[in-house]
């Protein structure tokens, strides 16, 4: 008796484990001179759908794998995140009103954390969900402040870049082997 | 692991001998177990050994912390190594002084090249264009050459001598572009002060006129590199 209800436990899903195959995370800062987009693949997440509905996601890369085509830029922002000491940039969070798998796209809010530089920051993320082969796909865009995760600035000629940086994602979920 | 030892007892239907005296604790031990297997499983981490990890590599993630909000679904990152992180941290500031320097003396040789450039064409047409030959632009453009040339081999030591402790490869990117258009204004200005000496010394002679006609073909040259140098970094 005891084995059938634990066996009937360990069937019933306590969550939907979902993991990301793909994606790209993509920041976007401006200078008075030009524009200039960093672009990572080599991202790595996972999500925990509840039968309640709430998401349980977390997403990071390193620093270092962003190219924005100036391999001297890059290194200047590994500098000025401290990339040695803090080699990710991450993303936790919670969404809620999510029941796998998806019918039709959907628009949510992640509750998210955001750590970069050491530094975490709480920050809402309109999330746009919509069903992918096998698994979801969800894009998103959010700004943060370079100042308000104590990243100093990098500058070109001088000049600082804004302080509003600029993060884009597009990632696709699958259930996980 | 507990929870994983239980599921199999209820599994292989042995309860212990006293199961029977309590069953109601023991099923709600057992469903709780059964409930921390379940998500054990599904993290996939109950049965996969720890591995060491490297400073700044992934390791597995201890089992979740239940209702706290901030649940860990990847492993765990490895602390780095505070004495090499030091070393680096101490390193990228010095080159990030030097590179900061590097721009402004950037700045300042594209605009001491730039009146050299200006100047050499005066003292060219006044000498060779029918300016009389007054010699009025000859020390203006030696003087803003030399100021150049210090500034350029200054300039260009800050960045190679710049310690660059973090590993980047090596590409064809706006980064490289400068250092090819950088390194066509070097073999500029090597051939300027040899060409420049040399003119000089042929004061009278027929042949100075092609050598400063070549002097000032390799000084538009060396300019307009270092203008590209400069402007490729602004993409």
């Amino acid at each position: 008796m005891l084995a059938l209800i634990a066996t009937l436990l360990c069937a019933a899903p306590a969550g939907q484990l979902l993991d990301l195959r793909e994606g790209t995370l993509t920041y976007t800062i401006v200078h008075k001179l030009h524009e200039v987009k960093g672009t990572t693949r080599k991202v790595e997440g996972r999500a925990l759908a509840q039968p309640d509905g709430t998401v349980r996601v977390q997403v990071r890369t390193k620093v270092a794998t962003f190219d924005s085509g100036n391999s001297n830029r890059d290194e200047h922002m590994r500098e000025v995140t401290h990339e040695a000491v803090h080699p990710y940039a991450e993303v936790k969070g919670t969404m809620s009103g999510v029941k796998l798998p998806l019918d039709a796209p959907l628009q949510g809010t992640l509750h998210a954390t955001v750590e970069l530089n050491g530094e975490k920051h709480p920050v809402e993320v309109p999330v746009k969900l919509s069903p992918a082969a096998a698994g979801v796909r969800a894009t998103f865009s959010f700004p943060i402040s370079l100042d308000g995760f104590k990243v100093e600035r990098p500058e070109l000629l001088l000049i600082k870049v804004d302080d509003r940086l600029v993060i884009n994602g597009d990632l696709r979920f699958e259930a996980a082997r | 692991m507990i929870a994983l030892a239980a599921l199999a007892l209820s599994l292989q239907g042995s309860a212990p001998p006293k199961a029977m005296d309590d069953l109601p604790f023991r099923l709600a031990m057992q469903l709780e177990s059964a409930r921390l297997a379940t998500q054990e499983a599904a993290l996939g981490f109950a049965l996969q050994p720890a591995p060491e990890a490297k400073p700044g590599e992934a390791q597995p993630a201890p089992a979740p912390e239940q209702g706290t909000g901030d649940i860990d679904l990847l492993p765990e990152v490895a602390a780095p190594d505070a004495a090499r992180q030091r070393e680096l941290e101490s390193q990228l500031h010095t080159r990030r002084t030097m590179l900061h320097l590097h721009q402004v003396g950037g700045m300042l040789t594209l605009a001491a090249l730039g009146a050299t450039v200006i100047f050499g064409q005066l003292n060219y047409n006044d000498i060779y264009g029918g300016g009389g030959d007054t010699q009025q632009w000859y020390q203006w453009h030696k003087w803003s050459a030399f100021t150049a040339t210090a500034l350029f081999v200054a300039t260009g030591a800050l960045a190679i001598f710049a310690p660059s402790p973090l590993e980047k490869p090596m590409r064809l990117d706006t980064a490289m572009l400068h250092r090819i258009a950088m390194g066509v204004a070097t073999a500029g200005m090597v051939t300027q002060i040899v060409l420049g000496f040399v003119t000089a010394s042929k004061g009278g002679s027929i042949s100075q006129r092609d050598y400063a006609l070549a002097h000032q073909i390799v000084g538009y040259t060396t300019f307009a590199a270092t203008a590209v140098g400069f402007a490729v970094l602004t993409f």
